[in-house]
């Protein structure tokens, strides 16, 4: 569908590529970066004025410039950690990958493995993760093996479903067209079916990847011995708030930076969907 | 080799609804012969893109069946080069790999194939644009990729369901008119479907008329106006029987319905 409307609207052989009047763009693109970074000083200048003129403790709200210092001051502790959560977070997303994505592709090649794994995956999806913590410890104790188990339960529903949802998204003529051109089931499958899913299956990557970094903090703070978010964990339950916030900041870069990671995989890999939305 | 003859031989369909059993084609009998042009024109609804489904063997009749020469058509089968209604472009390669899919499917050596499908888009005014992408081009230009991407095997069957039928009226013109450069080409024996008359006028040696509910062959009228056809059939005043004759046609069954 999406390729009529664009067609429809360039017809016409004058008309080649869609008109965006290049100043609007520029002037877009340049301000939009800039009201972001304005965004987050103005949040800054709001908690410092809290924490100073407001009077919250320190115990309660560290003041930011204090939450940097204790930044400089733990380096390397955090390093060492942010490195284990890493860690975790990106083998635990790999897995998520290769299950979800292997699982979405076998359901998609056969309606039999299709109709027994779907009730299994809606109800183990139904689920709520954290209620199987407790017996996720019992069976893997404290540790990184936890941290993964955690990560891949929690990742793969979202990768698993958005690459089913893109491959029954694919209209079945394109389908039709593979076959009346001589391509086999599955070479259809993998040269038009597989690309025409991607930007689903990346949704589920972004979706995934969001997951996969609250999965791994969850485990270290409920069955982890080492990471960022332990770090956090204890560093707050003995009133040490500027360390705890710095660990936060830590976790939040984290997260971001891996987000806007998959989103940049998916435009180097998509280029025919830039531009859209 | 000669190009094959299409044969439907008492060709009966039934779609399965909610409502019921819909009978779509009714013992059709047609016999296209060896690089004959036929199209079949009609009412949405009479069954004629169901009929060329059958011929494209992705639709398996109720009875009867769809034969190349004396082979029964049973399954989806690349000897046609076929064009559907939307163009089903791929939009991550470019306007020549995608005229080369049909080679890359069927795992044949691209090479042996470039030379042609460069040659078919510079037919229709295409040869600029073979390393653009679809996303660059308007509707009508990437109707003309679909045609090239149908024709780069030289196939001796072409199979055209409603090709136009997305495009704006102008822009059917001018494709209508590259198509038939196109189709001085090849010899095979083609099927177009279409609800245009003049369409229908323009491209067929013969045009066949259906009735819907249940989808039958209402008539037959032979188009015997010589190739080249230069010009669109209402500013030609040959076609000016053939054209009175299918509007006849058309009214008359919808009258009676």
């Amino acid at each position: 569908m999406t390729d009529l409307a664009t067609t429809t609207s360039t017809a016409g052989p004058a008309a080649i590529r869609p008109v965006v009047p290049l100043s609007r763009m520029r002037r877009s693109r340049g301000r939009k970066p800039l009201l972001g970074a304005l965004g987050v000083a103005l949040a800054l200048i709001a908690w410092h004025l809290v924490t100073t003129v407001g009077g919250v403790q320190a115990t309660v709200l560290p003041e930011p410039l204090d939450v940097l210092r204790s930044l400089g001051d733990n380096r390397q502790l955090l390093l060492d950690n942010v490195g284990y959560t890493l860690r975790t977070i990106l083998i635990g997303f790999a897995l998520s990958v290769v299950i979800g994505v292997s699982l979405a592709v076998a359901m998609r090649a056969s309606s039999t493995v299709d109709g027994l794994l779907t009730p299994v995956i809606v109800g183990i999806q139904t689920v709520p993760k954290i209620a199987l913590l407790p017996v996720i410890l019992a069976w893997f104790g404290i540790g990184q093996t936890s941290g993964l188990v955690i990560v891949v339960l929690i990742t793969v529903f979202p990768i698993l479903v958005n690459t089913r949802l893109g491959f029954s998204g694919v209209d079945e003529e394109f389908r039709s067209l593979g076959s009346v051109m001589g391509g086999s089931r599955a070479r259809t499958f993998w040269t038009i079916e597989v690309p025409l899913a991607l930007p689903a299956i990346f949704s589920g990557l972004e979706v995934g990847m969001t997951l996969a970094v609250t999965g791994a903090a969850g485990a270290e703070m409920f069955a982890g011995s080492e990471g960022i978010a332990f770090v956090m964990q204890v560093a707050s339950s003995a009133l040490r708030m500027d360390m705890a916030f710095a660990a936060l900041t830590v976790l939040t870069v984290l997260g971001v930076v891996l987000y806007y990671a998959t989103t940049l995989v998916a435009w180097a890999l998509m280029p025919w969907t830039r531009g859209r939305s | 080799m000669s190009a094959p003859v299409v044969h439907f031989a008492g060709v009966t369909h039934d779609y399965v609804t909610p409502g019921g059993v819909t009978r779509a084609l009714d013992g059709v009998e047609l016999r296209i012969e060896s690089g004959e042009r036929v199209a079949l024109l009609g009412p949405s609804g009479c069954g004629k893109s169901t009929l060329l489904g059958i011929a494209e063997g992705l639709i398996a009749p109720t009875a009867g069946g769809a034969y190349l020469d004396d082979v029964k058509i049973c399954k989806p089968h690349s000897d046609a080069g076929v064009v559907f209604q939307k163009d089903l472009l791929l939009n991550w390669k470019t306007v020549l790999d995608n005229v080369l899919l049909p080679v890359r499917l069927r795992k044949e050596r691209v090479a042996d194939y470039r030379e042609r499908a460069l040659a078919l888009l510079k037919d229709v005014g295409l040869a600029d644009f073979a390393d653009s992408r679809p996303t660059e081009l308007s509707g009508g230009m990437r109707q003309r990729v679909a045609f090239c991407r149908a024709l780069v095997r030289d196939p001796d069957v072409l199979l055209l369901d409603e090709p136009f039928g997305a495009l704006d009226a102008l822009t059917r013109e001018q494709i209508n008119t590259d198509l038939s450069s196109m189709m001085d080409t090849t010899q095979a024996t083609a099927v177009l479907v279409t609800h245009s008359i003049e369409e229908a006028a323009f491209f067929a040696d013969r045009i066949v008329v259906m009735s819907p509910r249940p989808g039958r062959i209402a008539e037959e009228i032979v188009v015997d106006v010589p190739r080249p056809r230069p010009a669109w059939p209402t500013v030609d005043h040959r076609f000016d029987e053939v054209l009175d004759r299918a509007r006849r046609a058309i009214t008359s069954r919808k009258a009676a319905a």
